[in-house]
């Protein structure tokens, strides 16, 4: 499955949405609320194996289907060459 | 009877009591919730105008407080506590409301900035059998039912501190902190605009 589908199988599990585009934001859409946010970062955490700054949690990394997939490949991309 | 008296039912002098009670009543509250707040914080060396506690309170001061003006204690099953050990300063900003069993301790140093809202049963200490270090809460601060800030925290401006959270680490401003220990992420990506 791929990085995408994961999240986004996720996404449809735990909040109960049925449709919404990839580019949707979470937050306009009313698609995931704070302590939903803190669910995602949790699973992005132990799914992926990657460690979230806090920085980092931010509309521009998180907010929608399209950007979390961008960011957890950047994330992986980064954490490669330690484990290599 | 009186003939004129009579004349209107019941009912309609009841409601003109009623009306009568709403408008005093509310007023009366806030006159004797300014008189309390005076005898409370009798021990408080410097007392901000219009100080209203509107329920009891318990205040230890053997160091140094300072209460801005306008400061809303409220009142409600557990009453709020504000405790300053010698040597200590405790400070509040104006316009900042307590909900009811707030508690507040200053070993060192707790300061908070103007309009914050604490939630009941928030819990601000500096020190913890650990450690002791001065937090520093700074202004528009809403911290949200049972949350602890632990010693050495400092909450930037506008941020907000959900329910039951611990947090052990400085906030930043515009941040929600969620969790325990608290995790911080921007508020721009959890808080809606008002009315959307």
């Amino acid at each position: 499955m791929s990085t995408r589908e994961r999240i986004r199988s996720f996404i449809v599990d735990t909040f109960f949405v049925d449709e919404f585009a990839d580019d949707d934001s979470f937050l306009r859409k009313g698609l995931i609320d704070s302590t939903g946010m803190m669910e995602l970062v949790a699973f992005l955490e132990q799914d992926f194996g990657l460690k979230l700054e806090d920085r980092e949690l931010v509309p521009e990394n998180l907010d929608s289907l399209t950007r979390v997939v961008a960011f957890v490949e950047k994330k992986k991309q980064q954490r490669l060459p330690q484990v290599g | 009877m009186n003939p004129r008296l009579s004349a209107l039912p019941l009912s309609t002098w009841m409601n003109h009591l009623q009306g009568l009670r709403n408008a005093v009543e509310p007023r009366a509250e806030r006159a004797l919730a300014l008189a309390r707040a005076r005898w409370l914080f009798r021990s408080v060396q410097s007392v901000g105008r219009n100080v209203a506690a509107y329920g009891s309170m318990s205040v230890q001061n053997e160091g140094t407080i300072q209460l801005g003006d306008r400061l809303t204690f409220v009142g409600g099953m557990m009453p709020s506590s504000l405790v300053c050990h010698p040597g200590a300063r405790l400070s509040i900003g104006s316009d900042t409301q307590f909900n009811y069993g707030v508690s507040l301790e200053a070993w060192e140093s707790v300061s908070i900035g103007e309009r914050c809202m604490f939630a009941s049963f928030v819990r601000v200490g500096d020190r913890d059998g650990h450690r002791t270090a001065p937090i520093v809460i700074d202004e528009d601060v809403w911290v949200a039912h049972g949350a602890i800030i632990m010693p050495g925290v400092r909450v930037g401006a506008r941020s907000v501190v959900s329910a039951g959270s611990i947090v052990t680490q400085d906030v930043p401003p515009d941040s929600l902190a969620m969790g325990n220990p608290a995790r911080n992420m921007s508020l721009e990506l959890v808080a809606r605009e008002s009315g959307t």
